[in-house]
């Protein structure tokens, strides 16, 4: 189930979260847990069992390492939780890849792979919930969190539908407490927020993403070989908007639903495109796998004695670790050199802030300056992450480092493009200017009120009118 | 904020209801102007677009007329600028015949911003019909060839089974591949990321929404009303801020074709005409009227560079085609305008209906048909 869509307004919002708040406190839990499957099933209910696989392993697994007092055992059960999980998601989403590149290196070498008919349907949010589930089993064998004792808990900490397919990633340790916490009725508060955030999140995928889908489609079906480098910049500043408001779109839905529930979820995105350096950035874009990557990923292998050991340093194995978790982050985003490239370009930025002190220190200080050289970096990764092919991203690459493809004349894309991403950029700098101005001063009570009121009435009015059906995020690949 | 979800939804009803008279599918085609069709149940004559072209070709079939005709071409061949009741399109006033004895007629599929590859896909469906018309007739004209990609509602009407009745040796993998693409699509929604059993819930909700608020049918007529003035107000904006800040007179042109739009275009119409000597159908391509110049107009596109490109075209397949050129058959005063009020060099009247129609009979009247070199 997509949430613009009248279904996900009708079944979920209009009738399920109203009946949750009616039904007896002691079956809310059960309820929540077959809807969410439900909302799975609408899509494929055959999948639905290998998402309840999945949380049946990390369940078992975890209490099997909480009630082990051997060190070699615990560390059995995690691998075997680990394993499992992995093992389905390269199963799942790799196993092609891997074989296309195994059979383009054996072929240099002259022995040809059978071509080989994969069937295999890469099911919705794997990457999402697998990744949650396994945290849960690393959260015990830290001893961070004790395991819970009751299944449908546990099931419905992994299946919770309103971020199954594309997160925000949840820790058991912050979202476990809450299913069990009492509830009693929903505050006026929580629904005024929940309906807020949930317009916000339809008015970004209905009316920003979906409406500038067709001039990225359109752009990035072009020859880039004959772009100008404006070409280049104009469609990557439009993707770039596109998936940001495709997924923090869908980010506000989640967690505007899950409000409506009784539950907080964490934020997902704050302001990204305003951060004034790589690190700032991946503290404001997808700040839940950000997070998820740094404490499972990166300090891990940091403190890897072996990675110390061949770096010859704490500072080299950090480097490492770095462009290691990179590239990985990049894969996880989709099984193509284009995303492990995007991770690699990403990974080349951190470390340069890091390796240059002073360069840093110039975009802390001159905030202006870390703005404007953060946006054109993080708006150029985007070229490998929607390019279609890898030639295609290192093309468009060439083209922006040549100075004589600054050229308006060469100007192969159509001028609508060029204004649409130019009101873009106006219009993120007007609103950002608007919750500033929200956030340091104090608006007469009257104003706020009326003006939202207007704001909000436009919005729903708009949403309603391009809300069409079955046009689906752009995370929901991942 | 309940208010306003109220408020917003309200608004939407009403706003809805008042889209009843706005037609949004003739707004591309300029300022007054509109899509002409003919075809109708005993009466197949004209087609637009690719939803009914199949059934258009069947009714061909059915119809019994001794020498079939074929023009394949854009929106040109449907569009009437200012359209009154009884206005014509060029292949009406081509069959009109006023002997009772009708042994000819021509039928039309067009669609908008056709190009040469969409227009080798329409062929290839005629004869996917098996109809074999004796004559098929293409307009030829600067613009249809800077248009790319291929229009996907006609492809997927094509069955790939049908490619195996095709000589080999002709270029029809552009197509193929397209199709084969457009499969992998289809399997990846069906499979893989689109909500199958949602797509089902959808049209189940919008129905009996549309059931019980008749005025919600209307909601996509709205947002295309709203996109168009969108689109259009700010085309117009930036049009005119970058033409005062890069000092862009009218003596600039466009950007030509990029060479590689243009080759493949020229592929297709290369394949088109193997294909049709094939079946011993004989290829006349017309050069496709265009809006002539008032003093002190210039063209916004190469001029000089069009005309060689059409004597080349005229030089390579002379043996094989039948050359008209129709450039300047329609005065000046018969063209309707663009939506951003600019002249529109496509779209002519009626009277330019009349004209053309006219020319094309005259051509087929001829015992001697004049070939241009």
């Amino acid at each position: 189930m997509i949430f613009n869509s009248w279904g996900y307004i009708f079944i979920f919002l209009l009738f399920a979260i109203p009946v949750y708040w009616r039904i007896p406190e002691s079956y809310r839990i059960f309820y929540l847990c077959f809807f969410s499957l439900l909302f799975y099933s609408l899509w494929k209910w055959e999948f639905s069992f290998l998402m309840v696989f999945s949380a049946t392993v990390d369940y078992i697994a975890g209490k099997a390492i909480f009630e082990s007092q051997d060190l070699a055992r615990r560390k059995l059960y995690l691998a075997l939780s680990v394993a499992i999980n992995i093992g389905l998601l390269l199963y799942f989403k790799y196993l092609f890849f891997f074989y296309q590149n195994a059979s383009f290196l054996m072929s240099v070498v002259g022995i040809q792979f059978p071509p080989f008919a994969f069937n295999i349907i890469l099911p919705l949010g794997i990457s999402f919930y697998t990744f949650q589930s396994l945290s849960y089993s690393i959260d015990v064998y830290r001893r961070e969190i004790k395991p819970t004792n009751n299944f449908i808990d546990f099931l419905t900490f992994v299946t919770f539908w309103p971020q199954l397919i594309a997160g925000p990633i949840l820790r058991a340790a912050d979202f476990l407490p809450q299913l069990i916490e009492k509830k009693t009725n929903l505050k006026f508060n929580d629904i005024s927020e929940g309906i807020r955030l949930i317009l916000n999140g339809l008015f970004k995928k209905v009316i920003c993403a979906d409406l500038i889908s067709g001039v990225v489609d359109e752009s990035f079906r072009m020859n880039p070989a004959e772009f100008s480098a404006f070409d280049v910049w104009v469609s990557a500043f439009l993707f770039g908007f596109q998936i940001y408001f495709d997924f923090s779109g869908y980010s506000d839905i989640a967690i505007g639903s899950a409000r409506l529930l009784g539950f907080k979820l964490p934020e997902n995105f704050n302001w990204p495109y305003f951060a004034t350096s790589p690190k700032d950035f991946w503290k404001r874009w997808h700040i839940s796998l950000s997070s998820w990557i740094r404490d499972y990923v990166y300090l891990p292998l940091a403190n890897m004695n072996f990675l110390k050991r061949i770096s010859g340093s704490s500072l080299n194995a950090m480097t490492y670790s770095l462009f290691i978790t990179w590239f990985i982050m990049g894969l996880w985003h989709g099984a193509s050199w284009n995303f492990a490239f995007w991770g690699v370009y990403h990974s080349f930025f951190v470390f340069v802030f890091r390796k240059f002190k002073m360069l840093q220190d110039i975009c802390e200080r001159q905030k202006i300056i870390g703005w404007m050289l953060m946006l054109f970096i993080a708006m150029a990764g985007w070229i490998p992450f929607r390019a279609l092919t890898f030639v295609n991203s290192l093309q468009m690459f060439s083209t922006i480092l040549n100075p004589f493809k600054y050229n308006l004349f060469l100007q192969k894309t159509p001028a609508k493009h060029y204004y649409i991403a130019l009101l873009l950029v106006i219009g993120m700098i007007f609103s950002f200017g608007l919750h500033y101005v929200n956030q340091n001063f104090k608006i007469p009570k009257i104003v706020y009120s009326t003006v939202s009121f207007f704001a909000y009435s436009l919005g729903t009015l708009l949403i309603l009118i391009y809300l069409k059906p079955v046009s689906q995020f752009i995370y929901f690949q991942f | 904020m309940l208010l306003a979800l109220l408020s917003g939804t309200i608004l939407l009803y009403f706003l809805c209801g008042s889209q009843s008279d706005f037609h949004p599918e003739n707004f591309g085609q300029g300022r007054e102007t509109s899509g002409r069709e003919v075809f109708r149940e005993g009466n197949c004559e004209s087609v637009i677009g690719a939803e009914k072209v199949l059934e258009f070709f069947q009714c061909i079939k059915n119809e019994k007329i001794d020498k079939k005709y074929l023009i394949i071409g854009a929106s040109q061949l449907h569009s009437i600028n200012k359209m009154q009741p009884g206005d014509q399109l060029a292949v009406e006033v081509f069959n009109k015949n006023p002997s009772a004895k009708k042994d000819f007629k021509l039928y039309q599929v067009s669609t908008p911003n056709a190009n040469f590859n969409d227009i080798l896909v329409i062929y290839l469906l005629s004869l996917q019909s098996n109809i074999r018309f004796s004559k098929v007739i293409l307009p030829f004209v600067h613009d249809d060839l800077r248009e790319y990609p291929m229009q996907d509602q006609f492809l997927k009407k094509i069955d790939r089974r049908f490619f195996g009745l095709i000589k080999p040796n002709h270029k029809i993998s552009e197509i193929e591949s397209a199709i084969t693409s457009l499969n992998e699509d289809k399997r990846l929604a069906d499979g893989d990321t689109k909500l199958n059993n949602q797509s089902v819930i959808e049209e189940f909700i919008e129905s009996k929404l549309i059931f019980f608020f008749p005025a919600l049918s209307y909601r996509g007529r709205l947002s295309a009303r709203i996109s168009i003035t969108f689109e259009y107000f700010f085309t117009n904006l930036f049009q005119s801020l970058y033409k005062t800040f890069s000092k862009i007179n009218s003596e600039i042109r466009y950007p030509n074709i990029s060479e590689n739009t243009l080759k493949w275009n020229l592929d297709a119409f290369d394949t088109f005409i193997r294909i049709a000597s094939d079946q011993k159908t004989q290829i006349i391509v017309y050069r496709q009227p265009i809006r002539p110049l008032k003093k002190g107009e210039t063209f916004y596109f190469d001029r000089i560079q069009y005309d060689e490109l059409f004597h080349r075209t005229v030089d390579t397949y002379k043996k094989q085609v039948l050359f008209f050129d129709l450039d300047n058959i329609v005065p000046t005063d018969y063209w309707g305008e663009t939506n951003l009020g600019q002249p529109d060099i496509f779209h002519f009247t009626a009277i330019g209906h009349r004209l053309l129609g006219q020319n094309l009979k005259s051509i087929f009247s001829r015992n001697e048909i004049q070939n241009l070199k």
